[in-house]
């Protein structure tokens, strides 16, 4: 049997559904040919800001005793002046580019997405959710007002698709419904989660920053309940999940929650080059045994009532 | 301690001894909390205190039995210098990078190496010595004390030659033992510092008909392969993950080499 692990997304049609998620590599042209030698369908790239940020210092980052990563990384990217060299490299390997962008006003995450478009990203991921870097990121998305403000004013400024990638809140439904009703095309659900460690002999916090955004296979059971509980409120909307998926079970769990894409982040990190083909092959069998010819007909298929 | 997967390490190293040689160099002893598994020469690991700062450092020596390891390095900012100063602890992540030296390595091999080179030199003895190989070695010092300094470090005494010279004489000093009749006996040429000596090296390993191999310095923050810093200018290669060393050949385009092996 035949089997079609292709989707559509943010208007493109993608090989398959697995991107990597923003923070993996995704700044400079080099890691365009790494990316793609990872099999991506498509690359998420790095949180651009407008002005380049060196991040925080290190220790920026700590492998965990439960199989997670926590790390702190403060958005480090070169800024609008890096973006044209990384959409041109992907365009150049016909990869299609989504630019996550990032902003401390409303309108820095407009400028950058201007930008973005310029130099032809097919799509803005807008990080409303990174975890550790203040005047960023969660701190603002954690207020559906703010959310809304800057998810219409991007999406009124550029003609290609908006993301809104949100994190973990108590206030996520709302938070969504907002960003939808601004105008976010698709939600990319979940960012890290904000944690720490605390090294045992030194009694300290392990990262320079204090607190980190745990990410791997510890948060993904709390990815799939937020990208189920979106999809059932909003039904037909496109999700991306991210959050944890390591393998392809994990994978088609987010499928059947809702989630039309997913990015990886740990898998990437542990298995390299093998983790997509390992989770594709896994779909294909999975698919088969299901007699089930399309991965889009598993999209949300745990939500039906 | 614990173990995400492979490779991926995390413990504290109990200072056993931190010693000073001279003004620069410093040779730190640790018993280790856990077995951080096999190392290879110029697999690294990064140390630091929580919070604080963490840096890259090469391993000099790693005893599993006893969970010894030894870091030698240069002191040259807060960082190295807190490492070698009184503290108690130090949290250590690693060991990073691949072991493929029995793939890269033939069995007469000519080391030259410049700065923070030395490092590895210890395990790289220990390794050359299990295999059976022999090993010639120059060291590139930026002035006659350092030469000083890392004779009291490193035990020299190891079978093969070795040259030290300052960086003014390299070129000079290249050319004396290219031209000795064991220079056409080297299998590989291995090479750590910046890009001109590695260049240099890679070039040498070129005329001579050896195997040119590479340790080349980069900036590294994650050390997993996740930030991406740490790529090689022009390449596809991570130092922390698909390094740290390389055959001259995959690197050619980051050092501007005409031929291509």
């Amino acid at each position: 049997m035949e089997i079609d692990l292709s989707i559509e997304v943010l208007g493109l049609r993608l090989i398959h559904p697995l991107m990597n998620a923003s923070g993996i590599l995704g700044h400079m042209p080099e890691h365009v040919d790494i990316l793609k030698s990872y099999g991506v369908s498509a690359i998420v790239t790095k949180t651009f800001t407008l002005k380049p940020r060196e991040g925080h210092k290190e220790p920026i980052i700590v492998e965990l005793p439960n199989g997670g990563i926590l790390n702190s990384m403060g958005l480090p990217n070169p800024g609008i002046i890096g973006l044209e060299r990384i959409i041109k490299s992907a365009k150049s390997r016909n990869i299609p580019v989504i630019v996550s962008v990032g902003g401390s006003s409303i309108k820095e995450f407009s400028e950058v997405a201007i930008k973005a478009e310029e130099a032809g990203a097919n799509a803005i991921e807008l990080n409303l959710s990174c975890p550790h870097t203040k005047s960023y990121g969660l701190e603002l998305g954690q207020d559906p007002l703010i959310v809304y403000e800057v998810v219409r004013e991007v999406s009124g400024s550029i003609k290609i698709p908006v993301v809104a990638k949100l994190g973990i809140t108590d206030r996520i439904i709302e938070i969504a419904g907002k960003a939808l009703e601004a105008g976010a095309r698709a939600l990319t659900l979940i960012n890290t989660i904000k944690a720490m460690y605390i090294d045992i002999f030194a009694a300290k916090p392990f990262l320079s920053n204090i607190y980190g955004g745990l990410s791997g296979p510890p948060i993904h059971p709390i990815a799939v309940r937020v990208v189920y509980d979106v999809y059932r409120e909003y039904e037909g909307i496109e999700i991306i999940a991210a959050g944890g998926a390591i393998d392809w079970h994990s994978v088609a769990e987010f499928l059947l929650a809702g989630a039309k894409a997913v990015q990886l982040g740990t898998a990437l990190i542990l298995k390299r080059e093998k983790a997509i083909p390992e989770i594709l092959k896994g779909l294909y069998v999975w698919l088969s045994e299901l007699n089930i010819k399309s991965l889009k007909e598993v999209v949300g298929l745990a939500n039906r009532k | 301690m614990y173990d995400l997967g492979e490779g991926f390490l995390y413990t504290t190293g109990r200072v056993v001894d931190a010693q000073r040689i001279g003004q620069r160099f410093c040779r730190l002893k640790l018993r280790l909390g856990r077995d951080l598994g096999e190392v290879s020469p110029f697999q690294f690991i990064m140390a630091g205190l929580p919070g604080e700062f963490e840096i890259p450092l090469t391993v000099s020596m790693y005893n599993r039995e006893k969970l010894i390891l030894d870091l030698f390095f240069k002191v040259r900012e807060y960082s190295t210098e807190k490492l070698c100063g009184s503290v108690k602890y130090i949290s250590l992540r690693g060991f990073y990078g691949k072991n493929r030296l029995n793939l890269v390595i033939g069995d007469k091999v000519l080391y030259i190496t410049e700065d923070l080179g030395f490092s590895s030199l210890p395990l790289l003895i220990s390794w050359i010595k299990k295999n059976s190989k022999v090993l010639d070695v120059i060291m590139v010092f930026e002035n006659e004390s350092e030469i000083f300094e890392v004779a009291k470090l490193i035990d020299m005494d190891f079978g093969g030659r070795i040259v030290q010279c300052i960086r003014s004489d390299l070129e000079e000093r290249l050319e004396l033992i290219t031209k000795s009749t064991t220079s056409n006996t080297w299998k590989t040429i291995l090479a750590a510092g910046g890009r001109e000596l590695l260049k240099k090296a890679c070039e040498l390993a070129y005329e001579l008909g050896a195997e040119g191999v590479i340790a080349p310095y980069t900036r590294i923050k994650c050390g997993i392969g996740a930030c991406g810093y740490c790529i090689i200018p022009r390449t596809k290669y991570l130092l922390c993950v698909d390094g740290p060393i390389f055959k001259c050949s995959e690197l050619a385009s980051y050092l501007g080499l005409e031929h291509g092996d």
